[in-house]
């Protein structure tokens, strides 16, 4: 494997890996405070990058109102959806599988409303315009702006998110109602008001990380479902429990998918078409031989473990 | 309340189609036109627009019907692909088990219209495909027929001549992993190792990927291997495309070399983003696209299209439009009957002048005409200007 | 007018009859034990009273309120906390996070406020000091960093009070405080909650199989038995009751 291929392929794991783990923190967040292995995650990361798009489109306009509008969006199709759909079923204490069922309607309904925006404002295959350069070049290693844009913002949140859960109020409350709701309710901690707080963050960093995913793409109503299944791999492989162990799986599942796979393409002839079977095969062999995935390896008192 | 209110829309709604349906005339008669595109998925626009060009030349084909007094009317049925093989499978089976249709206007893509085969040929109905071309298609005998585009045995022969005549030792291919792409990418490999070129390093990529930072590293690295006099052909959708682009924009070697790639690429978003227009223009980038001459009948279509949806039509939607009439002309002479429409189909479709070209159909049900423009970005990077043309029926190309 | 009062209080499991026309009453700032031999319905009534369980009939009275159709969360608030007979601890946190969960209208709450530290470290600290407090009341004030679960079981249950405390509630329900709990610990339990009633004015509801240690410090007892309240009186009233030293001792 050449060195420029290497290198390249270590820089898009970066980029890459960054926005996963912020994908899959919410993914765990939801699964761990909520109980509900959220598929409509997806569409979260979809409504923010059309977000992005609308407002980017308007003009020249500073990254931090797109991430923002994007933010403040995806919050709202978060919550949107607790109050409208899970919450309700919540009280008729339907089955997890009803639950995981009506999480796919969800992300459905979410996904065509997109596409009836998409057509109507003919939004097509257009991309946020913010245009790429390059900021630092050094033999093989190459950096864009989007690069700069894209893992920093989500290194930030990430760490942002962590200290939010392990060192504020509303984490320790967060982190009360991942480990047992019941006593949650009984010891007075605003449950129902904590669990709209978690939707909205989960779903205003999906949101974000749309705006920077539609940084390097074109944005599409499918762009999170096709993202989705690499961001479940990577929530997995931190057991849905776990911040570290989840920051470590996106690293994992974006280093398998860029320079695993490019080693495998580049020594062995692997066909790049199989790169979306290596989510796959990382959320079957993480639940056959490890199921909690990376939770042990990491202090179990920050985690969100029951 | 809300369930009141719901319910009294539906009653609504079932009085109006009943209604409808009362106030038809009961001695006209009804033939159904299956319309079966993606109006979800990557290639939603597209669909979205094909299905507008049916909808005019059935609105224009009603009009004459009614003048002329004839009680034959077309009407529309619509079914979505949502741009898979599977998909348009199964739309292509809704539409006909629940209105009867024999001929179906559409899918799109050739693995879409492969998906839809095995139910199109076991049940006699009739496919019209404006714009499938992948080489895969090229059947005889079975109940497709590509009347508009030629199929991509043509495209890819011309594809392989220009990177020859370019001087290209090797070549480096990215192509969709569907049986477009990968007919394409065969064709090409063919054409080019016969014709005396060297080694082909052909990557595939997954339909749908929104993400082809690895792919294009795995270019680069190929292309370095080759050293000079490398090539690269470009074989994808426009989403695929924006994605590649917006990563191989900054590639040293990927900008070092001259590109070809099909005619996705010179969809209108992808000159709307400057960095990705220049690209393309420093790369020599080249496309083989199928002309289409004008006709009388081209600005008509344009004006008449803009009159009634508002909106100019987007590209290819012309050969939608002339599909649907290809198919609407046989079902006229031959009756509304999936076997006849098949028998008579080649016989109206080589005596058709539409909006795009003659259609003259070879054994397989495929365009046989092919003439090409090749394109390349204009100075300005706004437009692709027409640089040359290539004859598939002789094999030669002509630079402007 | 008593603090606490229940007025024939019904409970039915399917046929059942878990605790059957139970009436009492319990005055502020007194403790009372709440005694009787397993499967009598105690543990029962105190779910009922916690709202925990729905009555079947009755009502419940508190603080001149009827909470009897109450969610628990309402009657938390109202000023009911409970301890558990297991203890019902958040182990994978520390001691001080436990007892600072319950604590009303924090300002680090809200996400918006939450990322920014200085908005509510000044109310936090507030908090950690009542905590700490509450902590020392209970002499845990040397484990506030240890994780729940590395406490002995005693520890925990003096835990669960101290978190019942921050709340502070007028009333205290526990269910067996000193199951589990080591003998010398399990004076040391009731001397603390001598000593919260003296100093704070708390009142007790204690279901308590330790009756050696619970009629030290009680100033009435109830006794349940098949779900009926068998008698009631003082400590040494009820030591001397025949028919409950027939039921509960067995002799």
């Amino acid at each position: 494997m050449p060195t420029a291929l290497l290198v390249t392929s270590v820089v898009n794991t970066i980029q890459i890996g960054s926005l996963y783990a912020l994908m899959a923190l919410g993914i765990t967040l939801t699964f761990s405070v909520i109980r509900l292995p959220n598929f409509a995650h997806a569409e979260y990361v979809t409504v923010g990058a059309f977000a992005a798009l609308i407002v980017s489109l308007s003009g020249e306009v500073n990254p931090l109102v797109i991430m923002t509008a994007a933010f403040v969006v995806g919050a709202l199709a978060a919550l949107v959806s607790h109050l409208a759909v899970f919450k309700p079923l919540e009280g008729r204490n339907v089955s997890l599988y009803t639950l995981i069922l009506s999480s796919f309607a969800v992300g459905l309904i979410l996904r065509y409303i997109l596409f009836m925006i998409a057509d109507y404002f003919d939004l097509f295959d257009t991309r946020i315009r913010i245009p790429l350069q390059i900021i630092y070049r050094e033999g093989a290693l190459i950096l864009t702006n989007v690069f700069a844009w894209v893992a920093p913002t989500s290194i930030v949140l990430v760490i942002l998110l962590t200290t939010l859960l392990n060192g504020t109020p509303l984490g320790r409350e967060m982190r009360a109602l991942a480990n047992n709701i019941g006593l949650a309710r009984v010891i007075g901690i605003p449950v129902e008001r904590v669990k709209n707080y978690t939707w909205v963050l989960v779903g205003g960093l999906a949101g974000v990380a749309g705006a920077l995913w539609g940084l390097q793409t074109a944005v599409s109503p499918l762009m999170g479902w096709v993202a989705i299944l690499s961001v479940f791999a990577a929530a997995i492989l931190g057991g849905l429990s776990s911040f570290s162990g989840t920051i470590l799986g996106a690293y994992v599942v974006a280093f398998s998918e860029n320079t695993v796979m490019l080693f495998l393409n580049f020594n062995f002839g692997v066909d790049l078409a199989y790169k979306p079977a290596i989510p796959f095969f990382i959320i079957i062999v993480v639940l056959l031989i490890r199921p909690q995935g990376f939770t042990e390896l990491f202090n179990r008192g920050r985690d969100l473990q029951r | 309340m809300i369930k009141k209110t719901l319910l009294m829309s539906f009653i609504v709604m079932l009085m109006i189609s009943l209604g409808a349906g009362a106030s038809a005339q009961d001695d006209i008669e009804t033939y159904v036109l299956g319309v079966v595109l993606p109006f979800s998925g990557n290639l939603g626009t597209f669909g979205q627009d094909f299905a507008r060009g049916v909808e005019l030349a059935v609105s224009q084909v009603n009009a004459e019907l009614e003048a002329a007094g004839s009680s034959i009317r077309f009407e529309i049925a619509s079914a979505d692909t949502e741009n898979t093989p599977e998909g348009a499978a199964r739309a292509l089976q809704t539409v006909v088990q629940t209105t009867g249709a024999q001929v179906s206007v559409g899918p799109l893509t050739t693995s879409e219209v492969l998906g839809a085969k095995q139910f199109a040929d076991e049940n006699g109905i009739v496919i019209v495909a404006p714009a499938s071309s992948g080489a895969a298609g090229a059947i005889p005998g079975d109940n497709i027929y590509r009347v508009i585009y030629p199929p991509d045995v043509f495209a890819s022969k011309a594809y392989a001549n220009i990177a020859l005549e370019r001087g290209h030792e090797n070549m480096v291919v990215l192509h969709l992993d569907d049986p477009f792409g990968n007919g394409m990418n065969e064709g090409f490999t063919a054409n080019f190792q016969a014709g005396g070129g060297g080694e082909v390093a052909s990557f595939a990529y997954t339909p749908g990927a929104t993400e082809l930072s690895s792919e294009a590293a795995a270019v680069s690295a190929a292309l370095a291997g080759f050293g000079d006099n490398a090539g690269f052909f470009c074989v994808c959708f426009l989403s695929g495309a924006q994605a590649f682009l917006q990563v191989a924009q900054i590639d040293p070697i990927l900008t070092s070399v001259q590109w070809m790639g099909n005619e996705a690429m010179t969809a209108a978003e992808i000159l709307a983003d400057s960095g990705h227009a220049q690209t393309l223009a420093n790369a020599d980038f080249i496309t083989v696209s199928f002309s289409s001459e004008s006709t009388p009948l081209t600005q008509i279509f344009v004006d008449d299209f803009t009159a009634m949806f508002d909106k100019a039509p987007g590209i290819f939607t012309n050969y939608a439009f002339d599909a649907a009439n290809i198919a609407m002309l046989t079902m006229l002479a031959a009756g509304n009957d999936g076997a006849a429409v098949k028998s008579m189909l080649p016989f109206i479709a080589n005596h058709y002048i539409g909006t795009a070209v003659q259609a003259f159909l070879d054994e397989n049900g495929d365009q046989a005409i092919a003439s090409y423009g090749l394109y390349m970005v204009s100075d300005d990077l706004s437009a692709f200007d027409e640089v040359g043309a290539y004859n598939g029926n002789t094999d030669t190309i002509t630079y402007k | 007018m008593p603090l606490l009062e229940l007025k024939n209080i019904r409970k039915d499991y399917g046929g059942l009859r878990a605790v059957d026309d139970v009436s009492l009453h319990v005055p502020e700032g007194a403790i009372i034990g709440l005694i009787g031999p397993n499967g009598s319905g105690k543990s029962t009534l105190i779910n009922l009273i916690a709202g925990s369980t729905d009555l079947s009939a009755g009502r419940i009275v508190f603080d001149c309120e009827d909470i009897s159709d109450f969610s628990s969360d309402q009657i938390f608030r109202r000023g009911i906390a409970r301890g558990y007979q297991e203890p019902s601890l958040y182990f994978k946190m520390t001691a001080l996070d436990n007892v600072l969960l319950p604590v009303k209208g924090q300002l680090g709450e809200h996400p918006w406020y939450a990322p920014w530290r200085r908005y509510w470290q000044a109310q936090e600290e507030a908090h950690a000091v009542s905590a700490i407090e509450v902590l020392e009341q209970v002499r845990l004030l040397q484990h506030y960093d240890t994780l729940a679960s590395d406490l002995s079981g005693g520890q925990m249950k003096l835990l669960e009070i101290a978190r019942a405390l921050m709340g502070r509630p007028k009333l205290l329900l526990l269910d067996e405080p000193t199951a589990g709990v080591a003998p010398n610990l399990a004076y040391e339990i009731f001397q603390q909650i001598g000593r919260l009633r003296d100093d704070h004015g708390i009142t007790f509801l204690i279901v308590e199989h330790r009756l050696e240690i619970l009629f030290d410090f009680v100033d009435y007892v109830y006794v349940m038995h098949l779900g009926n309240l068998l008698a009631e009186g003082g400590a040494d009233d009820i030591a001397a009751h025949e028919t409950v030293r027939e039921v509960y001792f067995g002799d």
